[in-house]
């Protein structure tokens, strides 16, 4: 698009309050028509509808979820008894492996993606992502990545050295074969769609915002988004550099020596670059679900979250701290003991903008009149599970005590208080608070208490005796351990937990078929909520508002006029969105959104191919530039798109 | 002990392993010590932060079921009564976080500087190397003839320096014995050292802590700790080359050993089987385990390992023998008298 273009675009935009309702059903059909996808196979790979791909990231990061835990299912079935034999040495291995790589890559950060995805454009109020089919190329990556690291676990060369593949045991000459390779290139997978939600989500919240959302007035789940959005650019290429590195150890063609002792490579330098991904990782996990949390406290506390700017400021620092503190993970390693003690500073220091999250929304819900509906009641679960995690974490900032407790079953308890207290409660929250936007239908409340009951009862079972085996002297990853130890009734407490946490999930999955079907009609907000996606109807249309929203406040469902205008002159025969200004969001211009389009699948089919032909031969990384190139070069070219066909301009 | 009998659940269920022998909380070392008494610190401390945070939300939860008939549309945060008093509840708590948490890391620099190497003359000298999946140890001296090696199971003397240098020449394993010290890492390229000095004569159960493959869960080693006077009996008898067998059975054994593939990874001093790929087994019979802690050391044990070491530990470096039942009783009469 002309910049004159863009200047006469911005003439006849003007603000109206309300629009009559001829001209409403006139630029609704429009609209529908414009944004809403073609029919049929190909138009459902092809779309670019940031909710539409936002439930796919949803539905797959849950399907994998589910898969990691039947993992985790059947290792505590292994370990449920002592010197069972049920399970041995090689698939054990394979099955931590998996559970947590798929818990981390697949899981955790894609589902805070996929949410982010489809809640940033509703809540700041925009019709679609910055960049809709690099989204689109996102979630394909993702979900070739997670098919890569499944069929490699199904064909028995599922990875079998852990999530974090130590090296040397990672490296050529103790782990042979394409166990690792199939891990490294998962990461490859993986890190591509991280950092491309990274980008969209900056870009949108940046540039996209409705007019009068100044930066004061940014709600605070955007907030966090936007900052973990930031983590992972800054973060993940460390992982993505150092799973490389390692497949270019592994790879007999190329064989670089990095991590290989014997030839000056050095086993921490792996450990370096890996924590300084892997660190920030916790927080890039927690940081979003935060923002649920932060939301669904003020939502049912019936009032703006004390400390807002407070909040704010915590995020933003708890993400400059999480870079400084990786070295906590290798205080076993000989690393100098005065570098120790700095991180041993800085890992309780992160303790501090934790603590004022805590405080503000322990202040927001004793000042406020909460409503102690199912989303609240995982919160009220994130308290007791979150705080003690974190605890949990102050102890393990201590070296003397890390020394102790590393790499032990303490350990596994900390962080799955940690990461499940603090990401997976908040998470099913954030289920029950927007599926009624999803879907437009309520959840059960019943069976959704129900489902918290039994995941907070099974959780605690699973997990806390493990704090005591840990202190006990059992270590991790150890696929079966002695009946003399003391440690038998303590394991088979956490099976019988693993199982009621494994009902809890079906209860869930129940309540969202049963709920989708028959639930109540949600309306356009059914909790009263104060933020812009519950302005407009459930599901949301192709096009998010009917009319570009302004406002006027942080909270615009509560605190704005009825009469709030709206920005009319945005086109309706095609996919315009409004950008604004970074700081005041005062409208700049007018940017034209691409159609639907079929090469971020294609494009997906290619790097996929040469990335999994790069596990056997290095040659695929030559000949796979090709086919790339074409599909790019057909991706850019401006008018390849299917509705551009379809309508025979 | 005192905080055995505590009278709150969570500290009762977290102290019950106090009578073990590898437990962090049940201390029998000088180093082991300072972590569990630093331990105690922080658990109480923090545990009285959860009991407190935990109960303010449940109060949140009570107070709102009162309130519940008066609810009112949402006001925003300026015209909320009694709010610049709320933000100031919020800083004096921040400040009051920071205080506690400055504390805590004061004590943990305090048990950090006695966990820190000293230099002590009279330091007892151990290299223990880790391997896929086995400890071995030996035991440094001046005199290179008083140098002495064995495998997964450590005599030390109470009351004296131990100064472990740790190495690995293949994966990094960690060494952690959790009642005489917390762990380290042996990373092949970077040599470590762990100090400890045992107060209480006793053996200790430890393992791996660093996965390090398949039989990562079967990586065990006790340490056995004895007054000096049996420790330097026992180091006597380890520095002695292995006795010569007396019967027929037992000579026949040894050909057995010696004429196999045994001696291609094991040594037994004073014969010509030595190499050091597998443990040593000059004193095989006097250690209490075989297969680094996988199996009480019995005659059928021994057997079992012997036939079908795959069996017992899967993945491990010893092959199966598939030797014929005479063979095998003689090998094992032999083997139990490398005491």
């Amino acid at each position: 698009m002309s910049s004159s273009e863009t200047k006469s675009e911005t003439a006849v935009m003007r603000l109206v309050e309300a629009p009559d309702q001829t001209r409403r059903s006139v630029d609704e059909k429009n609209l529908h028509h414009v944004w809403s996808r073609v029919e049929g196979v190909i138009g459902w790979l092809c779309t670019t509808n940031h909710k539409e791909i936002s439930l796919r990231y949803i539905i797959t990061a849950f399907g994998f979820f589910c898969a990691a835990g039947v993992l985790a299912l059947l290792m505590r079935l292994q370990l449920s008894v002592p010197n069972n034999r049920l399970i041995g040495p090689d698939l054990y291995n394979q099955l931590f492996t998996v559970h947590g790589s798929t818990m981390m890559f697949l899981f955790a950060v894609p589902v805070m993606e996929g949410v982010g995805l489809y809640l940033v454009p509703l809540m700041i109020g925009t019709r679609n992502v910055a960049f809709p089919r690099l989204n689109a190329l996102g979630y394909y990556v993702y979900l070739a990545g997670g098919l890569v690291l499944y069929g490699g676990l199904f064909c028995n060369i599922g990875p079998d050295t852990g999530w974090f593949s130590y090296v040397p045991l990672a490296g050529p000459d103790f782990s042979p074969g394409k166990r690792v390779d199939f891990w490294a290139q998962m990461i490859t997978f993986t890190e591509i769609s991280a950092l491309i939600a990274g980008i969209e989500i900056i870009v949108t919240v940046f540039k996209q915002r409705a007019p009068g959302m100044s930066i004061d007035r940014i709600p605070i789940y955007v907030w966090a988004v936007l900052i973990t959005a930031f983590m992972v650019i800054f973060a993940m290429p460390a992982v993505m550099l150092v799973s490389t590195m390692l497949a270019m150890d592994r790879m007999s063609h190329v064989a670089t020596h990095f991590f290989n002792v014997a030839e000056g490579g050095d086993a921490l330098l792996y450990q370096h670059l890996f924590w300084f991904f892997g660190h920030p990782e916790v927080y890039i996990i927690f940081i979003p679900a935060t923002g649920f949390v932060s939301t669904i406290i003020g939502t049912f506390s019936r009032r703006p979250l004390v400390g807002h700017s407070a909040l704010v400021l915590s995020l933003i620092a708890t993400a400059f701290i999480g870079f400084g503190l990786w070295v906590h993970h290798m205080f076993a390693t000989p690393v100098p003991i005065l570098g120790r003690s700095f991180f041993t500073g800085a890992s309780m220091l992160i303790a501090i903008p934790s603590g004022v999250q805590i405080f503000c929304w322990i202040a927001t819900l004793w000042t406020g009149k909460p409503v102690w509906k199912s989303p609240l009641l995982f919160v009220l679960g994130f308290f007791a599970i979150f705080v003690l995690g974190g605890l949990t974490g102050v102890m393990l900032a201590s070296v003397p005590l890390d020394l102790q407790v590393h790499d032990t079953f303490f350990v596994v308890a900390h962080f799955h208080y940690v990461l499940i207290g603090g990401a997976v409660f908040p998470l099913f929250g954030a289920f029950h608070y927007w599926f009624p936007k999803w879907t437009g239908r309520m959840l059960d409340e019943g069976i959704a208490k129900l489902t918290f009951w039994l995941m907070f009862i099974g959780f605690n079972l699973t997990f806390f005796p493990m704090h005591q085996l840990g202190l006990e002297g059992m270590p991790r990853r150890v696929y079966t351990y002695h009946a003399n130890l003391g440690w038998n009734g303590l394991n088979m407490a956490a099976s019988i937990g693993a199982g009621v946490m494994g009902i809890a999930v079906l209860c869930f999955l129940y309540n969202v078929l049963k709920s989708r079907r028959s639930g109540v009609i949600a309306g356009n907000n059914p909790w009263q909520a104060p933020t812009l996606e519950w302005a407009t109807t459930s599901p949301p249309q192709p096009y998010n508002f009917l009319y570009q929203p302004t406002v006027n406040s942080m909270h615009p469902l509560w605190f704005d006029r009825p009469n709030q205008p709206f920005v009319v002159g945005l086109k309706t025969d095609r996919r315009e969105v409004l950008t604004t200004t970074l700081l005041h969001a005062v409208p700049e211009h007018i940017h034209e959104l691409p159609e639907d389009s079929c090469w971020p699948i294609l494009l997906t089919v290619v790097i996929s191919g040469t990335l999994l032909g790069v596990i056997f031969n290095p040659w695929p990384f030559v000949i796979g530039m090709i086919p790339m190139y074409i599909v790019l070069f057909a991706w850019f070219w401006r008018d390849i798109d299917l509705k551009h066909l379809g309508r025979a301009k | 002990m005192m905080r055995c009998i505590s009278p709150f659940l969570l500290a009762a269920l977290l102290v019950s392993g106090c009578a073990s022998n590898h437990s962090a909380v049940a201390p029998a070392s000088r180093e082991a010590h300072a972590i569990s008494s630093l331990w105690w610190q922080f658990f109480w401390v923090l545990g009285i932060i959860y009991i407190l945070v935990v109960a303010t939300v449940l109060i949140c939860r009570f107070k709102s079921r009162r309130d519940r008939a008066n609810i009112n549309l949402p006001q925003p945060a300026d015209s909320i009564p009694g709010e610049s008093k709320t933000h100031r509840v919020i800083a004096i708590l921040t400040g009051v976080s920071v205080v506690i948490l400055l504390g805590l890391l004061v004590d943990d620099l305090f048990a950090s500087r006695v966990l820190a190497p000293k230099n002590d003359p009279g330091a007892l000298n151990l290299t223990v190397t880790g391997h896929q999946w086995w400890w071995e140890i030996e035991y440094g001296d001046q005199d290179p003839s008083k140098v002495f090696q064995t495998a997964n199971e450590i005599h030390i003397p109470v009351g004296r320096t131990i100064s472990f240098t740790l190495r690995s020449p293949d994966v990094i394993h960690s060494l952690w014995v959790p009642s005489l010290h917390g762990k380290k890492d042996l990373v092949p390229g970077h040599p470590a050292t762990l100090v400890l000095r045992a107060e209480k004569p006793g053996i200790y159960w430890g393992q791996c802590a660093e996965f390090c493959g398949a039989q990562h869960a079967n990586m065990g080693l006790l340490i056995k700790a004895e007054s000096a006077s049996d420790f330097a009996v026992w180091e006597d008898a380890a520095r002695k080359s292995a006795v010569a067998p007396m019967t027929d059975q037992q000579k026949h054994g040894q050909q057995i050993f010696l004429n196999s593939t045994c001696v291609m990874c094991h040594a037994v001093s004073g014969t010509i089987a030595g190499s050091h790929n597998g443990p040593e087994l000059t004193h095989l019979a006097s250690r209490q385990t075989i297969a680094a802690g996988t199996l009480p050391n019995t005659r059928e044990n021994l057997a079992l390992w012997i036939q079908e070491p795959q069996l017992v530990k899967p993945g491990a470096r010893m092959p199966g023998t598939g030797l014929q039942p005479n063979d095998l009783a003689d090998l094992l009469d032999y083997l139990q008298t490398l005491k």
